[in-house]
């Protein structure tokens, strides 16, 4: 097995290593690595002989218990109706989605078929209003432009005239070749 | 440093847990210099630190209550202290702040009743703890707590991971790490590196 690394042999000491009876092998018969054993052994040593533990003040406890015969601090404000602030949004996220979610699934309002239905009758009735001649302001109108002569678009029957693209200035034909390209 | 069997603690924990403060004093006496020095070492003022070891205690007697497993008390107690220290730097920004000496650097060893040795002994002991002292200080937050309840607290690193709230490959790194900050700056503070 090759030499560890170093936070291995930390690992190694102060916590649950993998492959611990392996390393305990290697460990035991290469001086390098007991070299680096005995360096992080020292280092915890000197912390734990020269760090300085010391105690609190002899009244520390007067002044505790002094604060433990009032009763904790009442709680105001935003905290009385929301003590935890984060379970409460996380719940109003959660109400939040669920009646979302409600009002789509549980949607009671007119089915899609009804509603086109409904559109369809409708727009029947509008068109046949419009179909009644009666009531169509712009068929008296008709028959007054009735004359040929006034109407350049239609003919002496009142149809629309077949005319010669070469001379109707509005044939979309006009300007199409007339070179032979059934070849 | 008074130990208490597990059977004894959470009968403690459970007395004190219905209001009853002679079991939250044994409790305070078992666990007030374990508290003390970890918020010591992180705070490095001692006023603050007995303000803040103080606000604790009075904390964990507040919410002894919601204390589902009364075995875990010392970690609920570390965690509690924890939190205080990072609220107290929250608000100081005291992590910035350069250091003042501890108020003990001040006392002789007659004062802090310790027994006086060879005066050379006595130098270097001192020098001793003043590069700990300052190693320990070099370290960033985050490696310093890891770093203190590993080494002077002697907590397994799954307890640690409990009491810092973080995951345990996290505090192995974060201890590995910290070791080596704290090698570099006493070969730095000793002129062997």
């Amino acid at each position: 097995m090759p030499c560890p690394s170093q936070k291995q042999i930390v690992d190694f000491l102060y916590s649950g290593a993998p492959h611990r009876d392996k390393l305990q092998a290697h460990l035991q018969n290469c001086p390098l690595c007991q070299q680096r054993i005995q360096e992080e052994k020292d280092l915890t040593a000197l912390f734990r002989n020269h760090f300085r533990t010391e105690m609190p003040g002899p009244f520390l406890w007067q002044r505790i218990e002094g604060r433990l015969a009032t009763a904790p601090a009442p709680v105001t404000g935003f905290r009385t109706f929301f003590p935890r602030p984060l379970t409460a949004l996380a719940a109003s996220v959660i109400l939040l989605i669920f009646v979302c979610s409600a009002v789509l699934v549980l949607d009671t309002g007119p089915s899609r078929e009804a509603m086109l239905a409904a559109i369809d009758a409708q727009y029947g009735q509008t068109l046949a209003q419009f179909d009644d001649l009666d009531h169509n302001p712009f068929n008296g109108r008709l028959n007054q432009l009735g004359a040929s002569d006034q109407n350049p678009f239609l003919s002496a029957e009142g149809t629309e005239e077949e005319s010669d693209p070469a001379t109707n200035p509005f044939s979309p034909f006009k300007a199409m070749p007339t070179k032979d390209i059934r070849r | 440093m008074a130990e208490l069997h597990e059977t004894e603690l959470i009968s403690l924990v459970n007395t004190a847990k219905a209001g009853n403060r002679e079991a939250f004093h044994e409790l305070y006496t078992v666990f007030l210099q374990r508290i003390f020095n970890f918020v010591l070492g992180m705070i490095r003022s001692r006023e603050e630190a007995e303000d803040i070891t103080q606000d604790a205690f009075v904390q964990a007697f507040h919410k002894l209550a919601g204390l589902k497993d009364p075995a875990k008390f010392e970690h609920w107690l570390y965690r509690i202290a924890r939190n205080e220290i990072y609220q107290r730097f929250r608000r100081k920004k005291a992590e910035q702040v350069p250091l003042g000496d501890y108020e003990w650097q001040e006392l002789t060893p007659i004062e802090r009743g310790q027994p006086i040795h060879n005066p050379e002994d006595e130098f270097l002991r001192q020098e001793l703890e003043r590069v700990v002292k300052i190693a320990l200080e070099t370290l960033p937050t985050k490696l310093r707590e890891v770093f203190i309840l590993s080494v002077l607290h002697q907590k397994s690193y799954k307890e640690i991971s409990d009491i810092v709230g973080r995951s345990l490959l996290s505090v192995k790194t974060d201890i590995y790490r910290a070791r080596i900050f704290s090698k570099d700056a006493i070969k730095r503070y000793l002129g062997t590196g």
